[in-house]
């Protein structure tokens, strides 16, 4: 059929250079998720460069003279440590910069750990729920509800004080991603169910694909940015339950994670003190971390559902 | 026959499905708080309590009373099934023992007081951050509002994000510590008691206004980006574009129909967001020294006072089922679409 | 009350020219790629108590158009120019709060049937009677009980509805039921031109003639025009007095139903009428060749030569051929598809 090329649209295939043409350009305007990204890229480079410059072992008690200002003279160490420490110490002697350093990657470790499993935990048992229907629905979804309503940090707590020996960094991932799940499979149950009666799928449920075939083939990928954001929500919730374990000392002691400091700062009123250089930089860390991640699932929202499109 | 008739319209009814549902939570939880310490060995609060003598607390004296007593009432030697029994026996009575911190102490004397502080602080919250929330957000999806309106709302929406107690040390940071508006901490001050005059009121407004602010500046945001986006979803329905078509004016396009429709799942996720607002403000009782049940909690859990946590948290699981439960039951009163009599 | 002041002062005054013109009307789309003309300059006229029906493939801009007639035009649509003139005002003139008083009173929609165009929590009686409420100059004016019971239950009856559904909520309506109501909303205030947007679109047969035939007996009834946009040919030829055609946002023909359909003289009607299948016709179908095309920065010329594979620079004149019938008269592809 010869049609004007004036007319028709072109549909050629892109290069990999004008795909991210075109990725940078909708970053421009989509702010929020430019700014989240931004954040994360700031405190990637933040450890970044710490690692590689800075003694980051002195993130352990004892590192040096307690409860320095930033560059106060240190009198235990008077020589090396003439012009103090950036961040100053805290009450038990630790480097409060090599703390955050060493902090944050264990810190989204953990979020990581807990929002991947959870994600993975949550998108089956969505699929399964919305798919199969009937009982298996019911019971999924029952759980799910339970789960919503019942805090999740509260069973938390009572693993946690139950565990003798305390948990370690990688053992909070394992515990957090128990509560991770259920909000991702949540919304992305929701969403199977509108897919599921979308044409495409009948028509390769008609042309006799298996089930699996179809939720992998079919609608996942339609999925991905709802996936996508139930991730960075399902990591932020995770970090959030983390911290908060371990600001009420159920954490692990001896690591320096964002929560740890916390839970420091709060068992020696650090701000009663005005040691500002303790708790300030905590706060303003975990402060980025939930609004960069805030706003990566508010762009990713806008990406998925373009309704919402061209609003502040 | 009438009566399996009777039967099956209960059974459907909305109501009890939702009182089931409430009554499954409460169990659910009360099992998984007494099988989780079992699961990590025989007889979890008698380590504990060796535990806290080899730590060389205060309850040393105590210990062999505590422990006959605790065998006596738990039966550790008989079958896990009657220990389950026992333990559901005493909790639907709302007894949950002996504190172990102190000693012959109930736990039930020690959560009393909480109960009140917390419940009192959080419904305050709740329904401010709710009402605030929902009418900005209601403001900011309609296309005919201001403008500045968005810029002004910004800041405040990106404050959803962080947690609570976050911005409680830096609200404490700001205003108590440097500008000493108000007080550090406490839910009076130090050296009153509590009663009911006008001064104790006036203290306990004081002290409450940097935890509430903290929690319902931090929670606002979540209410008003909900809303917010309802309303714009609405905007697109059709019958809003058919009421506009019908010349309506725009105040009652905005109350009656967008904000009547949005206002809908605004209430399912109110229901949701309450098990949130209570761990949220655990913290920030922490950091208040409010006397609330955080505040409690965070002393047990220092203390290992094991049968103080297991009794706190069945009465706060208990409080948000009742709670969920009632939201629920009036849901229907909302939206004609759901009935009372069918599956809800 | 007011109402009923108005419908014996717009039946008199009611000029049988009056009706409703539309001139020029554009309608754009700006998007990031350029600029989608929705509806590219049409123009053509009702006279008072007429029916005209436009049809069209999808994307033709049928529904765009009938939108922009209520002034409904939303971001990133917008009227880019022409007049509308019903009852000697141009609706494009008027400011926000004018065009909403005209909106119901003058000018009033029935929207498509598959649209769930009333709202959800308010029970019938409130949405048959808010728009009365807010169309009210005198603000004292206010309706006495009884006074409601009686416009709703008139308005109920009008469309063969029940007194009883005025206390229903809309899920507790059937699809036929809906629409009835759309319509007695539509016809509450007496307006002069009904827009009327696929009203039957998703109602299967026998509950479309119902509604179609309430919609005709009270468009009679009030002697409004109508416009009835649809692709339903069928039911286009049994309803209106004038069909026109549209295609790529334009009108390619309009005219009187019975001269359109039997002798079109434009080739996209002409293979549009083709393309109904006929119970004496037992041959294959016949479609039209080629797909409907991009409004996407559209060029100037006959855009059904593009369609065939053909170009034509200059603008095609909009060309009077008969009484009442226009069409876009393109000599290139006048002959297409003739037998």
């Amino acid at each position: 059929m010869a049609t004007s090329t004036a007319n028709t649209q072109d549909f050629t295939k892109k290069s990999f250079k004008r795909r991210l043409e075109d990725f940078w350009r909708y970053v421009k305007r989509n702010p929020s998720l430019g700014v989240g990204l931004g954040l994360f890229f700031a405190l990637f480079l933040f450890v970044a460069i710490g690692y590689a410059t800075y003694e980051v072992e002195r993130y352990r008690p004892l590192s040096g003279g307690p409860d320095l200002a930033p560059f106060e003279k240190d009198s235990y160490n008077p020589v090396t440590r003439a012009n103090g420490y950036i961040l100053g110490t805290d009450r038990q002697g630790r480097d409060v910069m090599a703390v955050m350093i060493a902090g944050i990657p264990l810190t989204l470790q953990i979020g990581l750990i807990a929002g991947l499993i959870g994600i993975t935990v949550g998108t089956i048992l969505a699929f399964m729920a919305a798919y199969y229907g009937g009982w298996i629905d019911q019971v999924i979804s029952t759980i799910v509800d339970v789960g919503l309503t019942i805090p999740g940090i509260l069973i938390l707590i009572v693993i946690a004080v139950n565990l003798q020996s305390g948990l370690s960094v990688p053992q909070m991932g394992l515990a957090v991603s128990a509560v991770a799940w259920v909000w991702p499979a949540r919304t992305i149950r929701s969403q199977v169910l509108v897919m599921r009666e979308q044409l495409y799928v009948e028509i390769a449920r008609l042309s006799g694909t298996s089930g699996f075939s179809i939720m992998f083939k079919e609608m996942l990928p339609n999925l991905a940015p709802y996936i996508g954001a139930s991730l960075v929500g399902s990591v932020a919730s995770a970090i959030l339950a983390s911290v908060g374990l371990e600001a009420l000392g159920l954490g692990p002691f001896d690591s320096p994670t964002l929560g740890m400091t916390i839970y420091w700062n709060i068992q020696f009123s650090s701000i009663l003190h005005g040691m500002w250089w303790w708790f300030g930089p905590p706060i303003l860390v975990l402060a980025m971390i939930f609004v960069g991640l805030f706003l990566m699932t508010a762009g990713l929202d806008e990406w998925s559902n373009p309704r919402l499109r061209k609003r502040v | 026959m009438a009566i399996k008739n009777i039967l099956s319209i209960i059974v459907t009814n909305y109501v009890f499905r939702r009182f089931l549902f409430f009554l499954l939570i409460i169990w659910i939880a009360s099992t998984a708080i007494f099988l989780i310490p079992r699961l990590s060995g025989q007889d979890p609060v008698k380590e504990k309590l060796l535990l806290e003598a080899q730590r060389g607390g205060h309850m040393q004296a105590g210990l062999e009373e505590m422990a006959a007593e605790y065998s006596r009432k738990f039966g550790l030697d008989k079958p896990l099934i009657v220990q389950y029994g026992n333990y559901m026996a005493d909790l639907v009575r709302f007894d949950f023992g002996p504190s172990i911190a102190y000693f012959p102490k109930s736990v039930n004397s020690l959560i009393g007081d909480s109960v009140v502080w917390t419940f009192g602080l959080l419904s305050v919250c709740t329904f401010l951050a709710f009402f605030i929330g929902t009418i900005a957000g209601a403001l900011l999806g309609w296309p005919k509002s201001p403008n500045f309106l968005q810029y002004v709302f910004m800041p405040i929406l990106t404050l959803a994000a962080i947690p609570y107690y976050l911005l409680a040390l830096v609200l404490i940071y700001i205003f108590a510590f440097n500008l000493d508006w108000f007080p550090l901490f406490g839910g009076y001050a130090v050296a009153n008691l509590p009663e009911w005059s006008f001064s104790f009121v006036g203290q306990v407004i004081h002290h409450a206004i940097l935890p509430a602010s903290s929690i319902v500046l931090a929670s606002l945001g979540f209410w008003a980006l909900g809303m917010r986006g309802m309303m714009v979803t609405n905007q697109g329905e059709d019958f809003m574009i058919a009421a506009e078509a019908k010349g309506l004016r725009s105040t009652r396009l905005f109350f009656n129909y967008a904000v009547r429709n949005a206002i809908l799942p605004q209430t399912t996720a109110l229901a949701l967001s309450l098990g949130t607002v209570f761990t949220g403000s655990v913290l920030v009782e922490v950091i208040f020294r409010y006397p609330g049940l955080g505040n409690t909690l965070y002393q047990a859990i220092k203390l290992n006072d094991f049968f103080v946590i297991r009794g706190m948290i069945f009465i706060v699981i208990v409080t948000l089922g009742l709670a969920t439960f009632i939201i629920d039951v009036t849901y229907p009163l909302l939206d004609p679409r759901v009935s009372y009599k069918k599956g809800g | 009350m007011t109402t009923a002041k108005k419908a014996t002062s717009k039946k008199t005054s009611s000029n049988n020219s009056a009706g409703i013109t539309v001139e020029d009307l554009k309608v754009h789309y700006d998007t990031p790629d350029g600029v989608v003309k929705a509806v590219d300059g049409v123009s053509f006229s009702l006279r008072q108590g007429e029916r005209m029906a436009l049809v069209g493939e999808s994307g033709s801009g049928k529904s765009t158009l009938a939108m922009a007639l209520m002034r409904l035009t939303r971001a990133p649509g917008r009227i880019a120019g022409g007049k509308v003139i019903v009852g000697s005002r141009d609706l494009l003139d008027l400011d926000e709060e004018e065009m909403r008083f005209q909106r119901l009173n003058e000018v009033a929609l029935v929207p498509q049937g598959a649209m769930n165009s009333l709202n959800p929590v308010m029970k019938i009686k409130n949405q048959l009677l808010d728009g009365l409420y807010d169309h009210q100059k005198d603000k004292d004016d206010k309706l006495s009980k009884e006074e409601q019971v009686e416009i709703v239950e008139k308005l109920l009856k009008s469309v063969d509805l029940a007194p009883g559904v005025a206390e229903m909520y809309p899920h507790e309506l059937s699809g036929g039921m809906k629409q009835r109501v759309a319509i007695a909303i539509a016809t509450s205030m007496e307006p002069r031109v009904i827009v009327a947007d696929e009203p039957t679109s998703a109602l299967d047969v026998v509950v479309q003639r119902n509604v179609m035939q309430t919609l005709g007996r009270l468009q009679e009834g009030l002697h409004a025009s109508i416009i009835l946009i649809g692709h339903d040919m069928g039911l286009v030829a049994q309803f209106s007095d004038h069909v026109g055609v549209m295609y790529a946002g334009r009108l390619v023909e309009v005219g009187p139903v019975k001269t359109v359909f039997k002798s079109p003289k434009h080739p996209y009607t002409r293979l549009l009428i083709k393309s109904l299948p006929t119970l004496s016709n037992k041959k294959d179908f016949i479609g039209i060749p080629g797909l409907p095309a991009s409004l996407l920065n559209l060029p100037e010329g006959c855009a059904f030569c593009l369609r065939i594979g053909q170009v034509t620079p200059t603008k095609i004149p909009w060309v009077n051929v008969a009484k009442d019938h226009f069409i876009q008269d393109c000599k290139k592809c006048a002959d297409y598809g003739k037998k």
